[in-house]
């Protein structure tokens, strides 16, 4: 089990190396770079000037020197800075990551618990009209983009006459401020994460209750409560939890939209941000912390299988 | 997924009919087809139908609840939203369409490739693949959508980009499934090319899977390219892009809901109407989730 989770901890630094030079490669591909835009906003750009400039900044140099002048930097914890602002890039990532991962995490726990809730109750419901609502629901949340979820929950407020608290309260600062500020995107991006994972769960259970384990528990005589939750859910989670995880992907898409929409100041808006400025050195440290998340939330799943099914644990030791 | 197809194969056209003809027998999948092709529909013919130009400002006509004369309202600078949905309705069907042909065509071949040979070329497909997924979709076209500038054909490239990584690696597990038929070792034997296996046995057995992910892909890429023109990056204005005007309405979220719930309406419609096609295909495709 250690020497697995060790592997595809290394699997997952080499694709993230992978990314990382993927992502400085393109940058450096597109015309256009920062010191035409900074030069352009002054309103003077002549040759020399440019030359100058990208010099200052390590432009000029190759690109392979350029990413191992970065790499190195990133190993050692020094992300760079600002090419806009001059702030250093890993203080603007660290604050910017906090808000994301509360964020996500409260919506992936609501997500699962409105989830995996209404999936078992569809599959006890088989067939009954509340199995056709609870479909039709899942179906229905499936469709909807977030960017309009998040939108139209906006709107709803708005129309109670309820106003989000600005500006952003970390939950250390003013933890009811904050609470206000993350439960309402957090629901918004809730929704579509629990509309998957009901119809796999709904499925799953159907699947797992007509096995013979479950009729030899029913014949032993365990609760109608106990066969649902102890024997079948467990059985039925396995795929439950590798959707949980490829959900956690398109999470994070959702929390660049909103995140923009609620004003959270999260990697999504500093991502944002750092876009439309061209801003390379913040625009790498935050697509890369992207990657890095996706790539512990992969090996936590892949990890969580053994704590799940005993057979999978035995089979990688 | 193969078996249905083999049983009833020989000719390729009738099986395409087949196709056709079982998803309007399946009655979701029949609705949702109607549906579809009414969005369709109000997109093609938006310059026969609209009565207002969805750019022609009236500064009479500003922010203007929904009416006889404006359907859905008008926005801030006396816009028709109405309008301005069909054209932006019309967009986002050309960049998913776009998008799902381009994916379909360079998925399919890379997926094909990849399970075909294995080895070497497998592994470093693969690798390219893994790394481009590593990324959430959005934060990958965002990043393409921006370096590349605000344009409707660098939407559609930012947009396939995010999609073809799921592309190829359920194409390249079909193939490899396919590959160990009888009937591609017979075509080896008898001296058929690569190229010609995988054209004449390849693609047709892999139609099935490619046309449910196609059109739950059709649906991602038109959510994709609203969230990119929403964040700035998308379809460029002047032009009404269900995007767009989602992000005009922000400045008037509790005074002009109109602004927010038609495109946003518009939009959620397409996309059900699509990921019911694709699920309704599956169910008609393999007989084993019926």
């Amino acid at each position: 089990m250690i020497v697995f989770a060790i592997r595809r901890a290394v699997l997952g630094v080499l694709v993230l190396v992978a990314v990382a030079l993927m992502v400085f490669v393109a940058i450096r591909l597109i015309p256009g770079d920062i010191v035409n835009q900074q030069l352009a906003e002054a309103g003077a750009v002549t040759p020399e000037l440019l030359q100058e400039k990208r010099a200052a900044m390590g432009l000029d140099k190759p690109i392979a020197e350029q990413f191992l002048v970065w790499a190195g930097g990133i190993v050692s914890g020094d992300l760079g800075h600002s090419l806009w602002t001059g702030r250093p890039v890993s203080a603007q990532i660290g604050a910017a990551l906090l808000p994301t991962l509360q964020l996500s995490i409260m919506a992936i726990a609501l997500g699962a618990l409105f989830g995996i809730g209404a999936g078992v109750l569809a599959a006890l419901w088989r067939g009954t009209a509340g199995d056709m609502v609870l479909r039709m629901l899942s179906t229905v949340f499936l469709a909807i983009p977030q960017l309009w979820l998040g939108l139209l929950t906006l709107t709803g407020l708005a129309l109670i006459g309820y106003y989000i608290p600005l500006p952003y309260r970390s939950f250390a600062t003013d933890p009811w401020a904050n609470f206000q500020q993350v439960i309402f995107p957090a629901l918004a991006l809730s929704l579509g994460v629990a509309a998957a994972l009901s119809r796999l769960t709904r499925s799953a259970m159907l699947e797992v209750t007509g096995a013979d384990f479950i009729r030899a528990a029913r014949a032993r005589g365990v609760s109608s409560s106990g066969l649902y939750l102890g024997h079948a859910l467990k059985n039925a989670l396995i795929p439950v939890i590798t959707l949980l995880g490829t959900q956690f992907g398109n999470l994070l898409s959702g929390t660049v939209i909103i995140e923009r929409i609620f004003n959270v100041p999260g990697l999504g808006n500093l991502l944002f941000e750092a876009v439309a400025y061209r801003d390379y050195t913040v625009i790498q440290a935050a697509v890369l912390t992207y990657g890095l998340i996706t790539i512990i939330v992969n090996l936590m799943v892949d990890l969580s299988y053994g704590l799940v099914d005993p057979r999978i644990r035995e089979a990688r030791s | 997924m193969t078996t249905i197809l083999q049983e009833n194969a020989p000719r390729r056209g009738s099986r395409t009919l087949a196709i056709f003809k079982a998803l309007l027998s399946d009655p979701i999948g029949c609705t949702a087809l109607v549906i579809l092709t009414l969005v369709l529909a109000l997109a093609i013919f938006a310059p026969i139908i609209a009565q207002f130009d969805p750019l022609v400002q009236n500064r009479r006509a500003i922010l203007q609840p929904p009416s006889l004369v404006h359907w859905f309202g008008t926005d801030d600078i006396g816009r028709d939203v109405f309008s301005r949905v069909l054209y932006g309705t019309q967009i986002s069907l050309l960049v998913g369409l776009m998008v799902v042909i381009i994916t379909m065509v360079i998925g399919g071949l890379i997926g094909m490739i990849s399970g075909y040979f294995g080895g070497w070329v497998d592994m470093i497909i693969q690798r390219i693949v893994e790394a481009l997924d590593t990324l959430p979709s959005l934060v990958l076209s965002l990043f393409i959508a921006a370096m590349l500038g605000p344009s409707v054909r660098n939407v559609i490239i930012a947009v396939t980009l995010a999609q073809i990584p799921r592309f190829v690696r359920v194409v390249r597990s079909e193939t490899m499934k396919i590959r160990g038929h009888d009937f591609i070792s017979a075509s080896r034997v008898i001296g058929a090319s690569p190229l010609r296996i995988m054209l004449t046995h390849g693609v047709p057995n892999l139609m099935p899977t490619m046309l449910v992910l196609g059109s739950l892909a059709f649906g991602i890429a038109i959510m994709t390219e609203a969230a990119l023109s929403f964040l700035g990056v998308g379809t460029p204005p002047p032009n009404p892009s269900l995007g767009t005007m989602l992000s005009q309405g922000t400045r008037f979220i509790g005074q002009a809901p109109w602004l927010i719930v038609f495109p946003g309406l518009m939009l959620t419609i397409s996309v059900l109407a699509l990921n019911l096609i694709g699920d309704a295909l599956r169910d008609v495709l393999d007989p084993r989730n019926r």
